[in-house]
């Protein structure tokens, strides 16, 4: 992978942690400079992406905004046919917590599998499974919520 | 693929951190590297030369004075956190493990003047560098300090003063090091 190709990807994924494109290119900055300014020709991405992952733990748990919740059941997720543009995708994405985009964005932008999320994110696949899940309503119940209610109130 | 991940991917892929962070970040090296068709490589390589002869025409007195106090003063506003507490610069020295050069020297810079408060990794013109959040014993503001080892470019670089974009920033070289000093005005 590209220098600049696997920068971006590291920032998409910061991005994904942090919701805030500021934050983001903070993080993305440190981690790059640590890790990387002395060792040109040893990038690694899994070592990019785990350091970018404790970078991000470090900050937000000293602002305390990162809260664990218990993780609930498996549950059919429904079929979601619309097409948003992305200032609406991005409404939808901040009502996610931390985890549920990271886990989302790993899965369905990265196309990584469960059990690789798995590996990144120190978790058990069931349990990424159940998060990508609850991401994943959440995101519709907030897309629904968000705009069709709006487009009833407005019809109506 | 069904269409929320399609809605994400093109989320994710409509988000890109910027150019110039880029470029900084990368310092150039992987200009050497891109893998373009070629008569890209012929028009870009024209923009770049009409574009440097240019700039260097214009800017051929002052640009690396001004491109490193710009990016000193945009730094400084961005007011960001110290990564590392430390009071005094064998502590911090301990910490910025990576740095190429040994804090411990630059004590004559803060003596009776500053009170350090802590600092970080940061970069210039793509350069290493350490950052340090200052406490100015006379006037009680915070000012931020910027060091760097000396490379090529950096040594073309004259000391100046100037005031930019509400910040006032203060460069010098001394024993191999860059200095760059930045106060709110």
């Amino acid at each position: 992978m590209e220098d600049r190709e696997l920068l971006q990807s590291g920032y998409r994924y910061a991005l994904s942690l942090t919701h805030n494109e500021q934050d983001a290119e903070d993080i993305v900055q440190d981690v790059w400079l640590r890790l990387f300014i002395k060792n040109r020709n040893a990038k690694s991405k899994a070592l990019y992406y785990a350091s970018i992952r404790n970078r991000f733990i470090d900050i937000y748990r000293r602002k305390k905004l990162v809260v664990m919740e218990d993780i609930d059941e498996v549950s059919q997720v429904e079929q979601f046919d619309n097409d948003l543009s992305i200032k609406d995708i991005e409404k939808c994405l901040e009502k996610l917590r931390p985890e549920e985009r990271e886990v989302l964005f790993l899965n369905c932008v990265e196309e990584y599998s469960a059990s690789e999320i798995g590996e990144i994110t120190n978790q058990s696949r069931s349990t990424v499974l159940s998060i990508i899940g609850r991401g994943k309503r959440k995101f519709i119940n907030t897309y629904k919520y968000l705009f069709e209610t709006n487009i009833t109130k407005t019809s109506g | 693929m069904n269409n929320f991940e399609e809605n994400l991917r093109k989320y994710y892929s409509s988000k890109n951190l910027r150019d110039d962070k880029v470029d900084l970040l990368l310092g150039g090296e992987n200009s050497k590297r891109m893998n373009l068709p070629g008569y890209f490589k012929y028009a870009a390589a024209v923009i770049i030369i009409i574009t440097f002869t240019f700039g260097y025409l214009q800017f051929t007195n002052n640009k690396i004075e001004l491109s490193v106090a710009k990016e000193i003063a945009m730094n400084h506003s961005k007011q960001l956190e110290v990564e590392y507490t430390a009071d005094n610069l064998n502590e911090l020295e301990n910490k910025l493990s990576k740095l190429e050069f040994k804090l411990s020297n630059i004590k004559s810079e803060l003596n009776g003047k500053y009170n350090l408060l802590g600092g970080r990794y940061c970069s210039i013109q793509g350069n290493l560098a350490a950052q340090l959040k200052l406490k100015n014993l006379l006037t009680d503001k915070i000012e931020t300090l910027y060091v760097s080892k000396l490379n090529d470019d950096l040594n073309k670089l004259s000391s100046s003063n100037m005031n930019m974009d509400g910040v006032n920033i203060r460069v010098w070289k001394k024993d191999g090091l860059l200095y760059g000093r930045a106060s709110d005005i």
